[in-house]
């Protein structure tokens, strides 16, 4: 006899209330027990944080989040989400975590959950919008080779010079996309990533792989700076993190 | 003259390149709205508006990503397709990723 062969053994009858229905569900204990429920928690006080997950880069889960956190922002602020310019960014991200992340095996061998690729996260807190995307593939430099053409990581991490190898990594998909050498169709993904933050004005993004960590701020009163830093873990993933600060209403 | 809607006809969210990695792919919607019509030399107007927007693997998989499937010059692709939109610098976007594919290509 199999698990899947025993009676289901809880099953969660839904609270009429909506409250409850929505911490049920931020907390995921739908998820445990099987049980279906659709509901978008959206209460202030069940969420700040609200996130989705997927295994392939179809737009419709991301994008219905998305459009929930955008009508509230504009609902609640002066300065309204772009969601074309947002979106941009964060499609990439998706794709870039399912067609590139998990492309090679980690050194520790974890080759990936079957169902789950990627995780969304967005956040509307004290005025500033934050969305991140996270995966537990290989990072940004076991892949660079496929996603940049040769010629240009060399040329990059000459000029890069000593220092962490997953900043330089980081930072050369950056400059590929910001350069647009045009070399290749592809590897324009991380253009779209910086694309959110000038669209929207200002923001910072961050972008964290293995042991690496760039931040890219952005006004348009004083364009574009950036840091690296070295972590001194290793945190066996890509997280893509923007920050956007809103106007007050 | 085909008319064709993202918004209406594939998805209200396009994202990625490839179908293997999801249905709302530049790939798929290359596959089942331009292919054909441009192979038969049909006129094409493909409306952008209406989605919640498009990342740069969808829209180059889809139009840069019709001249390489079918080896087209961008001349003849580009006059038999129009792109609508209400954002221009999204009409220049994808005339780029046709020009590009198509200097690649020879």
């Amino acid at each position: 006899m199999t698990q899947s062969d025993l009676a289901k053994p809880i099953t969660i009858i839904d609270p009429r209330i909506r409250r409850p229905r929505e911490v049920m569900k931020q907390i995921g204990l739908y998820e445990i027990t099987g049980d279906r429920c659709d509901l978008i928690p959206e209460r202030k006080d069940v969420v700040y944080w609200r996130a989705t997950k997927g295994r392939d880069q179809s737009g419709g889960t991301p994008g219905q989040l998305l459009e929930v956190v955008a009508e509230r922002v504009n609902s609640e602020h002066a300065q309204q989400l772009e969601l074309s310019g947002v979106w941009r960014g964060l499609s990439e991200a998706v794709a870039n975590s399912v067609d590139h992340a998990y492309s090679k095996a980690r050194p520790d061998g974890f080759a990936g959950l079957p169902e789950t690729k990627w995780w969304m996260f967005t956040q509307l807190r004290d005025g500033v919008f934050t969305m991140a995307v996270c995966d537990l593939g290989c990072g940004y430099q076991a892949t660079i080779d496929e996603t940049l053409p040769e010629k240009f990581i060399a040329t990059f991490a000459e000029a890069f010079g000593l220092g962490n190898r997953d900043c330089m990594a980081i930072d050369a998909a950056m400059e590929y996309g910001r350069s647009g050498t045009k070399q290749d169709e592809r590897g324009k993904g991380s253009r779209d990533a910086r694309s959110v933050i000038e669209q929207h004005g200002s923001g910072e993004l961050w972008i964290l792989s293995n042991t690496g960590w760039m931040t890219y701020a952005y006004s348009r009163a004083e364009g574009w700076s950036n840091t690296r830093h070295a972590l001194g873990i290793d945190i066996k993933g890509t997280i893509v993190w923007w920050k956007l600060p809103l106007k007050e209403a | 003259m085909i008319m064709v809607s993202v918004a209406n006809n594939f998805t209200r969210f396009p994202s990625g390149r490839y179908k293997r990695n999801g249905e709302t792919s530049g790939e798929g919607f290359r596959e089942k709205f331009l292919e054909g019509p441009l192979q038969r030399g049909e006129h094409v107007t493909v409306d952008l508006d209406g989605t919640v927007g498009y990342g740069s693997s969808f829209l180059e998989e889809a139009f840069g990503g019709v001249v390489r499937s079918l080896r087209l010059k961008a001349d003849y692709v580009l006059s038999l397709l129009t792109i609508k939109s209400t954002d221009p610098e999204l009409v220049n976007e994808v005339r780029q990723y046709i020009v590009e594919a198509s200097e690649k290509l020879s």
